[in-house]
């Protein structure tokens, strides 16, 4: 792989004077789904909220399309190609899901660009224009998530941030999310997914990482990950 | 007799909601009180009675120069108070209150100062009143009502179909959504301090006449935005254009059937009894109600 599209180097991060991240190194490259997975507290979420800025208490390097952004304000990142759906899914309860997607696509400049995009999400998600005047609280945890991504993508992002996209959804949602994702990287997106379901995580990831008391503690292609005994033993139960 | 009541009513209502939204609005962005929001309605009360009194301009005229003005110190005073204190802390909500509480007493003595503290005013804008068989109206209130509705209306198409309306409804429900969906806090902060002003800056001139102008003259409109903002939820828009209502009806019913003495009482005693059986205020409840009328 070439020059990665985000390279993260020597990484630390802190609660106060406590810290949290320890030299965190890692390079996602273009065209790939990467994952990062681990148990609660591992600080996962932590690393992605430093990466794009929102986690400010943090030293070291973050580049992106080889530049360094780690001193960006988080707002302008979207307009540089860098989005993250966040783990609370960075949704607006009492705003229909057309303007949710809407407000998703505030970086993009003219009125008809946004409608442009929204048509296309609609036509990937035909549910939410189902229901597109429907508050976004009265959808179900599955249809939050698909506006969630579809949010995420309407910029059509050149890497997406995806941090526990499969929090609180039944089985067979999460297989249906996976696809989505799959479909999303098919469009021409790189895909960091942060995921507890280890076992999806690693079916659609090309390299993954793994993180435990913030720090990445092995790392390598996800099929290979996957046969490891210790990810076995300690994320997979087998 | 009723009718005529009503629509007294309706006509302070209005500029109540006036100032309800305005009060509302930074609530629901900034999630802060701001206490100097009386003291933005004095200053614009003294703008217009120099303007009317001294260099006679139209009332049109004087509206939108006191607009301007005020949207000018609302911006300012968030670039040049409110910034510094939330870049220094990220727990903002209250120091940030207690700037605005600061504010509200210098201001008050920086106008003691200056301008002394006489009560001021003129008598009308308009005269003449419009007599129409059921119940009268004088031009005055007329336009009172005409302007607000004209205020409601467009702060709601702003809000509703502006791109800065998109970004504030985002903001107020989702800070960090917001700001990853590329949405600069900084400037929609700015805005909505600059709007809120320019909102209360209608209600010090057309309400000026009425309530005269002095350097304490705040505190009644802040009272007000309160009890609004309260009714309609915090943060509610729709909900304080419907609590504007519901405070200038009841206030005048009350003045009219019972004294005038106690008019203020009265209306805030309505005012908690309507919040002992909706805590949240009566938007949410009305939002719901129009929900299921779009989509049964």
């Amino acid at each position: 792989m070439s020059d990665p599209l985000l390279q993260v180097d020597r990484l630390d991060a802190f609660y106060g004077d406590l810290q949290v991240l320890w030299t965190i190194q890692l390079g996602i490259g273009t065209g790939e789904i990467a994952a990062l997975i681990g148990g609660n507290g591992a600080g996962k979420t932590t690393l992605l909220r430093s990466i794009v800025g929102l986690h400010r208490n943090r030293t070291g390097s973050i580049r992106f399309q080889g530049e360094e952004i780690s001193s960006l304000p988080p707002h302008s990142l979207i307009y540089r190609g860098l989005a993250e759906v966040p783990d609370e899914r960075g949704i607006f309860p009492d705003l229909t899901v057309e303007k949710n997607l809407l407000v998703g696509a505030f970086s993009l400049k003219d009125s008809r660009a946004r409608r442009e995009a929204l048509h296309w999400i609609y036509q990937v998600f035909p549910i939410l224009e189902e229901r597109r005047s429907f508050l976004a609280r009265s959808l179900s945890g599955g249809e939050q998530q698909m506006l969630a991504l579809g949010k995420g993508m309407i910029t059509r992002p050149t890497l997406l941030l995806l941090d526990e996209p499969s929090s609180g959804l039944s089985p067979l949602m999460v297989s249906r999310l996976m696809d989505h994702i799959r479909r999303i990287h098919q469009e021409g997106t790189t895909i960091f997914l942060v995921e507890q379901n280890v076992r999806h995580a690693l079916r659609i990831a090309h390299q993954a990482f793994v993180m435990e008391n913030g720090r990445i503690v092995l790392q390598g292609p996800a099929d290979r990950l996957s046969e490891d005994p210790r990810v076995k033993k300690a994320y997979l139960g087998r | 007799m009723l009718l005529q009541q009503i629509i007294n009513g309706f006509v302070i209502g209005a500029i109540y909601s006036v100032v309800g939204v305005g009060f509302t609005l930074i609530f629901g962005i900034m999630r802060i009180l701001n206490f100097a929001y009386g003291e933005f309605y004095m200053l614009a009360s003294y703008a217009a009675f120099v303007a009317y009194s001294e260099f006679h301009l139209p009332l049109w005229l004087i509206l939108l120069l006191t607009m301007t003005v005020l949207f000018a110190i609302g911006a300012l005073t968030e670039r040049g108070l409110v910034k510094p204190v939330r870049e220094r802390t990220a727990d903002w909500s209250v120091p940030v209150i207690m700037v605005t509480l600061g504010l509200q007493i210098v201001l008050q003595n920086v106008v003691l100062l200056v301008a002394g503290g006489t009560y001021r005013g003129v008598s009308a804008y308009l005269m003449g009143t419009l007599d129409l068989e059921w119940f009268v109206i004088s031009y005055e209130r007329l336009m009172i009502l005409g302007v607000s509705a004209g205020l409601l209306l467009g702060t709601w198409l702003l809000i509703q179909k502006t791109k800065l309306g998109l970004a504030m409804l985002a903001v107020s429900q989702n800070r960090e959504g917001a700001v990853l969906s590329g949405i600069p806090l900084q400037r929609v902060y700015t805005l909505s301090f600059g709007l809120s002003a320019a909102l209360v800056a209608i209600p010090g001139v057309l309400l000026m006449p009425l309530l005269y102008v002095y350097p304490t003259v705040g505190q009644v409109p802040i009272m007000k935005a309160f009890a609004v903002t309260l009714l309609g939820g915090m943060g509610n828009i729709e909900g304080a254009i419907l609590g504007g209502i519901i405070l200038g009806v009841s206030e005048t019913m009350a003045s009219a059937y019972l004294s005038s003495l106690i008019k203020d009482g009265v209306a805030f005693a309505f005012m908690i009894l309507i919040l002992l059986f909706y805590p949240a205020g009566i938007g949410p409840y009305f939002q719901q109600i129009r929900q299921k009328v779009i989509r049964p």
